[in-house]
Formats: structure tokens, sequence, C-alpha cells
């Protein structure tokens, strides 16, 4: 939203400005949103008629040129569609690939049942396998650099191989990025910095993981209440996420926790609006007589969602468990 | 930057958006804003100050760091995490399940029915953290925030005379000690001064204080631990709006974060137990509900088992779950009895 004065269109004189102000349009969308015969019956009244005219034409071809134009549905299907593994294989085939570049994914579960392993899993792979840069916003305080180093080990085996590779190590290490944020101000500020830097240099950028440990808990202290202000923060940090995600191709990984729901069933918690953010909704549950967790998805904008894999927590990371079926089953 | 993201009071926002500034941008003048607005200069200043200004470094020639934040990355953090002391729980078996004790930068939560020891580990805690640093420990002072009043002070003295006696006897190992100087520093009257005790009444007071803790830090550099004990009862009853008492603690308990991270310090928290009904039954579960058990970063859950007393592991981003056993004794909390005496990980 800018300001009409602000958008250097030569038409818009001052006085032609105050002609809109004086019916409330200041900016781009008040325009939008005005019915525009009522404004210029207005104006028809005053001398600078022909002026606002001209100011009106050239408000529309603006306002025109600024869709982003169409394509027609072969062209989207040649895109290129990216995965970005987990590195754990259940996982990976059931969702046929990874996560997928371009949308958000969410991983729900009650407390330890693995959300923040899966992370710091996705983050350890994406860093030394595909070597691509990873941010880590970390609300919880529960990023352990020491467990990541464990992963990393892990991916490769053995010590010899360990101390082989040690430079291909730290380099990993020092492509995760982990910031540390306890509010959800400091979140947003961060996100729209994200935006900025890498419309600056989205061609040099190796960025291709943004994880989120975890997005429920900077958001429910301010939801809730009579205030709609923290319904609209949290809004704002799904659609600031959701435009990151498109517009540089990131797989966005985020964690929410679970609430009671009905008959005491857990179930996501941050309500129904924050339902239409995230592209794809990963449930997962632990068993603690057989320490398998248990991964389901809730919704998927591609795949059908029956499917179920499974993965234990070792000490080299998530590791993948065929086979198993839960009892309820 | 959108408007209603930024941390403003809810009259200059709706100044801002009836003017037209639903989006605002750092490069604003501040004398146009204030006119357009209708507020003040250094209101507007205060507003262009809030606005995230980027201040990102252009891009890398790294093939692997072309975003090159000023956070810190993984690498730092595994350096300096290795680095980083834990207090000890004077239980051998405890200590190995928790990779060596109580850590810094971590909120530690402790749940457990009744009787079973919490707040003895609590005590033991704050005492523990003063064993002084050419000893191992972590020489700091420690902050007891009361809630029940359940903080025997008789019970603190008798568990700092035979830690006293401990690290003297420790001393005495190591020629390079200076036993005069020590004497000194490890004295009964010296650890229970350095012991900072808030009694707590009511809720209000109970986030008044953590609210506070901030100031405190910065008088008292020195604190290493903040034992809340506990955290849960004035929360467990005269809630009328749940919604209120979730939001509240969710927001007290990302306080509690933002601390531990700044100062270099630990957080117990300890919680009780409540039953929660299943269609099996019931079963005892930590209290305040599923969103806080987000709270914590790790949670111990003490309970007893056969006439013993154990703690396990129950969530930690960097442990496995275990169990181990202990004992409360005269001395505070030791080593369980010979047969209990091996950890055993599930």
């Amino acid at each position: 939203m800018v300001l009409l004065r602000n958008l250097g269109l030569s038409s818009l004189t001052p006085s032609v400005l105050e002609l809109f102000a004086a019916q409330g349009i200041l900016t781009a969308e008040d325009f939008v949103a005005h019915e525009l015969h009522k404004v210029s019956a207005a104006a028809g009244q005053r001398s600078e008629s022909s002026e606002f005219k001209e100011a009106v034409a050239e408000l529309l071809s603006y306002l025109e040129n600024r869709q982003g134009g169409w394509c027609n549905g072969f062209e989207l299907s040649q895109k290129e569609v990216r995965y970005l593994p987990l590195g754990c294989e259940s996982i990976d085939n059931l969702l046929r690939g990874g996560m997928q570049e371009g949308t958000i994914t969410e991983l729900v579960g009650v407390s330890s049942t693995g959300k923040t392993q899966m992370c710091m899993q996705a983050a350890a792979h994406a860093a030394y396998k595909l070597r691509c840069s990873v941010i880590y916003i970390d609300t919880c305080g529960a990023f352990s650099a020491q467990r990541i180093a464990h992963m990393l080990g892990g991916m490769l085996g053995s010590l010899v191989q360990v101390e082989e590779q040690r430079d291909g190590l730290t380099l990993a290490m020092k492509s995760i990025q982990r910031r540390a944020y306890f509010d959800i101000f400091s979140v947003l500020a961060f996100l729209q910095d994200l935006h900025t830097t890498l419309q600056a240099c989205a061609e040099h950028s190796s960025l291709r993981l943004l994880i989120i440990d975890s997005i429920s808990s900077v958001i429910s202290p301010v939801l809730g209440g009579n205030h709609s202000q923290g319904h609209a923060l949290m809004i704002s940090v799904g659609q600031i996420l959701k435009k990151l995600a498109t517009t540089y191709k990131l797989a966005v990984l985020i964690t929410n926790h679970t609430v009671a729901g009905d008959g005491g069933q857990p179930k996501p918690a941050l309500g129904g609006s924050w339902k239409s953010v995230p592209h794809t909704r990963l449930m997962l549950s632990h068993d603690s007589s057989n320490d398998v967790y248990t991964i389901s998805s809730l919704k998927h904008t591609s795949l059908s969602c029956t499917k179920q894999a499974a993965f234990r927590v070792g000490r080299a990371g998530l590791d993948s468990v065929v086979g198993a079926r839960r009892i309820s089953e | 930057m959108e408007v209603v993201t930024l941390p403003l009071p809810p009259s200059l926002r709706s100044k801002l958006q009836a003017a037209g500034y639903s989006t605002i941008d750092s490069n604003v003048s501040p004398v146009e804003l204030a006119r357009d607005v209708c507020i003040t200069h250094e209101e507007a200043l205060g507003i262009i100050k809030l606005i995230p200004t980027s201040n990102v470094s252009p891009c890398g020639t790294g093939a692997s760091s072309a975003l090159d934040f000023c956070g810190q990355n993984a690498w730092d953090l595994f350096r300096h995490e290795k680095a980083k002391r834990r207090i000890i729980t004077s239980c051998h078996d405890l200590d190995n399940i928790l990779g060596g004790g109580i850590c810094t930068k971590e909120v530690t939560e402790i749940c457990g029915v009744p009787g079973v020891g919490k707040t003895q580990l609590g005590i033991q805690l704050a005492v523990n953290v003063q064993i002084p640093a050419e000893l191992g420990g972590m020489g700091g002072h420690a902050i007891y925030i009361d809630t029940e009043g359940s903080f025997m002070v008789e019970r603190a003295v008798q568990m700092i005379e035979s830690s006293v006696v401990e690290i003297m006897r420790r001393a005495m190992l190591d020629p390079q000690v200076d036993m005069e100087a020590l004497k000194s520093e490890v004295n009964v009257d010296k650890f229970l001064s350095q012991i900072y005790y808030f009694r707590i009444h009511d809720v209000s007071e109970q986030v008044a204080v953590i609210n506070t803790l901030e100031k405190f830090m910065i008088e008292h550099g020195q604190v290493r631990l903040i034992v809340i004990d506990s955290v849960t009862f004035h929360f467990r009853q005269g809630f009328e709006d749940m919604a209120l008492r979730t939001r509240l603690l969710s927001s007290l308990s990302l306080k509690l974060m933002a601390l531990v991270q700044k100062h270099d310090l630990a957080i117990v928290l300890v919680n009780q137990v409540t039953n929660k009904i299943t269609q099996e039954g019931s079963e005892v579960v930590p209290a305040l509900g599923e969103s806080w058990s987000h709270a914590c970063t790790n949670r111990l859950i003490l309970y007893w088992r056969d006439g013993q007393r154990f703690a396990s592991l129950f969530k930690s981003p960097s442990l496995p779950t275990a169990t181990a056993a202990y004992e409360v004794s005269a001395k505070g909390i030791t080593d369980a009895f010979q047969t209990y005496k091996k950890a055993k990980y599930i």
C-alpha cells in the first residue's frame, strides 16, 4: 500500500491530491475501494476537471500494469518442482521426495514427539548433502549444535570418514544460521529483513530452507482475548512466510503444538485461520512402548492423506522404520 | 513493513492507518510522517526506529554462505556448547542422564508427585551452583523464587554443611588450591548469602517478579541459576478464564527463555502433577496442560517405584530418554543404594 503522492505519477499534482484527500483517498487501495463516479461528480464541480480526468486515467493504467500477468496450465506443468529431502527414507517416501520447495510444511505434535529432531535432521541434511544454506529460527531454546554435529557424523558412518570430511562438515555447520527470537515482533522484523535481503541478491543466494521451531510459542501469547491485534499479527506471519516461500522457492518448515480437541484428542493449535497457512500439515506421534515415532499427513496439497511413515530417533539422527504398524490399526 | 506488525500502542496504530499508512518504509522522513499523521516529532522518530533496516552485508563470495547474517551459525554454537558448564545434582547417575548436570542456557522442568524430592533437588542445585570454579563448579549465585512456602532454610543449611565438607575434602587433594582463600569463600554464611530468596503470594506477584528479573540480573551479574518452586501453584486456582491462563503462561515461558539466552544461566522450574482421565482410567501427568509442555526445553519427571525414587529424562532436544535412581538423605540429593545403582536406558 503506497500513498498516492509516493507513486511518482506526473499527473498527480498537489491540487489533484488535495481533491482525492478530500474524498478520503490517500492510498492506491483507497482509490480502488472508492466508487469512481462519486469522486468524478465532486471533481466536476471544480475547475481542475480535465486535470483530474487525466490523473484518474493514469492511475487506472498504473494499477493495470501492477498485475503479474498469466500463464496457462501447460506452462505451469513445465515448471520445475524441486523437493528437499529430509534424509530419512520412510518420511521422504511418504512425502514423495521431501518438502516441496515454495511451500510451507508444518509439523504438529504433542510434546516430545520428535518435531525438533525432525527440524534439526532437515537442517543437517540440507546443509551437508545438498550444500545449501539454512536459516533456523529458534523460539524455544531447543536448537542444539551438538545434536546437529551428531547427525552430520551419522551421515558419514565411520570415524575415519568423519576425519576425512572434516572440512565439509565444518562448512555444513557454518551454513546453518541460527537465530533465537522470543517475541513475535522480532520474528516478523527478521522475516521482513530476509525478504528485503533476498530481493537484492536472490540469484546468488544458496538459501533453500527456512525453519521456525516453533511458530506457536511466539503466537500463542498474543492470540485470543478481546483484542484482534494478536490475530492480525498471526495472519501477517502467515502472509510473509507464504511470500518468502513462493517468491524465492524456499522450503519453509514450521512446528506447531497441540491443544486438547474433542474428547481429549490432541488437535493442532492456533485455530482455523492458521490452518490455511501451511500447504502440508504433518502430525507426529510417539509410541513409548516400542519407541517408534509415527508421522501421518493431515493436509497435503497433492497427495492423499491416508498413508503414514514410521521412524526412530537415534544418536545419529532419524532412522526409518519399515513395516511398523500402529496397534490401533 | 506492515504497520500492524510493529509493536505500537493501539492509539498510534489507528492514527497511522487513518492517515493511509498501512505500510511504512524505513526511509520515510520523520517530519513528513509527523505532519501526515498529526503526531509529535518524537513519536514519529520512535515509530521509524521500530522499522527494521536491512543491515545485511552484500552477498558474500563463498558458495555456501551467500547470506551472511550477523546471527550465529551452528559451527560457532557448537564450540560454545562444548565449553558450556553444568550444575551437578550430587547424584552421579542423574548427572549422567543429564549429560553432566543441569545445563546453562536452557530451561529445565522438574515434575513429580508431592514428597518425591522436587524442592530438595531445587535447593540442592541452588547450593551446587556455588561450588567454586577451580573445583569444577560454576562459582555462581542462585535466585530461589518460592511460591508455596516450601523452602526451609534449616534444610538449606544442612545441605550447605555437607557440601562445604565435600568441597574441602576435594580441595585437600588438589595441591594447587589455596586453602586459606577457599575457606573465606566456602562457608555456610557465605553460601547462604548467595541465595536470593523471593517469597511469592499470588499470580500477579509471580508475573511481576519474572518481569523484573532482567533488572535484578543486571545488578547481580553472578547469578547462574534461577529456581521457581513451583511455577504451578498459583496458576492452579482461581482462574476463570483458561485462555488467559494459557496466554500468561506462554508469555512467561518466552520471557524465561529470553533470559537464559541473554545471561548464560540455567532456569529450573518445579511443576506439580495432576491426574488425567483417559478411557483406560487415569494417569499422572505434569500439570498446566498440553501447551505448557512445550514451554520447557528439558523435562525431568521424578517418581516412586518399589520404594525407590527415580528420575526420568522425558524430553530433551539433545539427549536420549533415560532413567536414573536417586536418594534424598540428610546430606541432600545422593546416589541411590547399591541395588539400583545402574542407570537404566529405555
